[in-house]
Parts: structure tokens; sequence; C-alpha cells
């Protein structure tokens, strides 16, 4: 069973009759394979937890275990990241339905969205900041111990 | 013709041209708020309601991008992968840095709903409005939030961070380029980090490392509340 998946799924590197077009599917069909066992887990999940989420989380294990190799899904991962732009346009449209709620609660919308912003960008540099210092100094202290 | 605007070939055919125009302007303008999904979406609306078509019309096809997510959210497991030198060397500030961004981010944005009293569903909508749009609109959708506002508040953010970057650097007094990209990625994920590229190799990286992991604490974050 497992040799007819890599069979089927192919091994990297190993340019076989069929070529590009083959490929791209091979790859799809890992991506979409894996959104559908994502899927799944979201559904049995107690908690709601996307399966988009679950699907990056499970790719990232399957590629430290280099179960699978960067180069098996590479072309359409590039693609999908190339078009990602394009892939909220009739998310960001259907905000048409809710023109109301955003009017009624334009001020407070815009002033979480700013003020956050800088919040967040402060507590993050400032944090990693203070990380790198200390972690700097104990060197230093170890160093010292060292010598 | 309303049998044919139907079909899911419509909307299609609508996000791939308004997606197009989108580009173009953007190209063309060069003005950052003029971007390909600002003005996509806008194009997808003023088609919608000049020719008087319904939401649900346009889902048909519209549906088939959003789905398309899933798959594109998975494969930014690819962009950390690909920097697992710099992760491993810098593991600690990042994971201390991350974590930090997100539950300020989270943190800052739930005091501010809850002091201008706005609704649980609009709270829903905001809480993950920090990081990148595709892990936010499907933790909006899971808490019962509306997903249409939160891309709206990712992309707002996102636009700010682009082009207020270089001003925050300065403001908070940033000198450690680690620090400023990750500080820029998890303010304003992927929008920022196209900005963070310009500033140099180490901030773009960093900022964009930081958009994948706060993307990833976030959800874990966001569930518990």
């Amino acid at each position: 069973m497992f040799r007819v998946l890599r069979a089927l799924l192919g091994e990297p590197g190993r340019a076989k009759k069929g070529g590009a077009s083959v490929k791209i599917i091979r790859q799809l069909a890992i991506l979409f394979a894996l959104c559908f066992v994502s899927l799944c887990i979201e559904k049995i999940l107690p908690i709601p937890f996307p399966a988009s989420v679950i699907a990056m989380i499970l790719l990232l294990v399957l590629l430290f275990t280099k179960v699978i190799r960067p180069a098996q899904i590479q072309e359409t991962s590039d693609f999908l990241m190339v078009i990602l732009q394009m892939l909220f346009i009739p998310a960001a449209a259907s905000i048409m339905n809710y023109v109301g709620v955003i009017r009624d609660n334009f001020v407070p919308l815009v002033v979480v969205c700013v003020v956050s912003l800088f919040v967040t960008f402060a507590a993050t540099a400032y944090a990693v900041q203070l990380t790198m210092h200390l972690m700097a100094k104990r060197q230093g202290k170890g160093e010292k111990r060292d010598a | 013709m309303h049998e044919a605007v139907a079909s899911p070939i419509f909307g299609i055919a609508l996000t791939l041209l308004a997606y197009l125009l989108g580009s173009y302007v953007h190209k063309k303008t060069g003005v950052v708020v003029l971007n390909a999904v600002i003005v996509g979406a806008a194009t997808v609306v003023a088609v919608l309601v000049i020719f008087d078509i319904s939401f649900e019309e346009f889902s048909a096809g519209g549906d088939l991008f959003t789905m398309l997510l899933t798959p594109a959210t998975a494969c930014m497991a690819v962009n950390i992968y690909d920097k697992r030198e710099l992760l491993k060397k810098h593991w600690l500030p990042i994971v201390v840095g991350c974590v930090t961004g997100v539950v300020s981010s989270v943190g800052s944005v739930w005091l501010m709903c809850r002091a201008f009293g706005l609704g649980d569903v609009l709270t829903d909508s905001l809480l993950p409005k920090s990081v990148t749009t595709a892990i936010a609109m499907a933790l909006s959708e899971a808490r019962n939030g509306i997903p249409s506002i939160t891309v709206a508040a990712v992309t707002m953010t996102g636009q700010l961070g682009f082009m207020i970057a270089p001003f925050l650097i300065r403001l908070f007094r940033v000198r450690n380029p680690v620090a400023a990209g990750l500080g820029i990625g998890a303010c304003s994920h992927a929008m920022g980090t196209s900005k963070a590229l310009e500033l140099g190799e180490t901030e773009g990286a960093m900022s964009s490392l930081s958009m994948g992991m706060c993307g990833l604490i976030t959800s874990l974050l966001v569930l518990f509340l």
C-alpha cells in the first residue's frame, strides 16, 4: 500500500515520462489529500480549529520529518503563493452584505486597527531586543567564567 | 441570461478579470491602497450592483477561490521550512517575540472592542486581524465572526503597516534588524513583509518567519478565549 502510494506520488528529482503536467497533478494530489485529512480532523476536534491551519501544521511536521520533500510540492506551492491575493477577492467583496455594520462602527474599527498595530510592533520588537540582550549578557558571563 | 449568471463560470470569470484589472491599476498608478485585492473586490461589487446580480449567484464561482485558501495556507509551511536555519539560529528571540506580539495584538484588540462596546460578532471578527488574511479569515469563521469584516480589518492593518513600517522603526528606536523584522511581521503580516524585504534581507526573512509563526500562535491562543 505504501509502495503504491510512493509510486503514485513519485520520487522527487526523478524525471519520468509525462513530464511537467503529471508532476503538477501529483503535487495537487498531495496538497488536496493533506487538506482533506485536515478537514476530517477539523470535524472530529471538539474545538473550533480551522482546517487550513491544521493542514499547515501537518505539512510542517511532514517536511521536518522528511516524509515530504519541498521539491514534491514546490511548483504548486509557488503558484498558490503568487495567486494568493486573488483568492481573497470574493471574501473581500462579500463586505457588500455588511455595509450597515461597518458604517455604524467605522470609527471604532479604524481605531482598533491603528492602535493595535503600534502596540503589537512595539511589544514584539522590544521583547526580541530584550531577549537578545539577555542572551548576549549571559553568553558574556559564561565566557568570562570559562576564562 | 440570469441562468448563465447563476453558473459558477460567471463568478470565476468575474474574479479573474477583477484581479487582472486590480493588478493593472496597481501597476499603473503605483498607489499602495489601490492594490489587486481592494480594486478587485470593488470591481466585483460594482458589477454585481450595476447588473443587479445577487451575491449568492456570484458565490457559486467565487467560493472556489475561497476554497483554494486551504491548500494555500498549508503551503506557508514551506516558507517556514525554507527558513529553518534562521529559525534554529534565533529560535528563542523568535518564539518570545512572536508570543509577545500575538498576546499584545489579541489582547489590545479585545480590550478596545470591550471599551467601544462592540458586540461579540465584531470582536470575533477583529481578534485575529494582525495575522495573514487566510488564517485570520479561517479563525474568524471558526469563532462565528464575519470573515469579510476580518478581511477588511486585516487589509487595512497590512496597508498601514506597509506605509509606516520605517516610521515605526524610528519611532520606537529599534536598531536590531532581527527585532525590526519580527515586529513588522507580527503587526502587519504579508503586506508589512513586502516592505521589510525592501528594508533589508534580515528584516525581510524575519518578517516572513514572524508572519507564519504568529499565524500559528494566534490560532492556538484564539482557541482559549
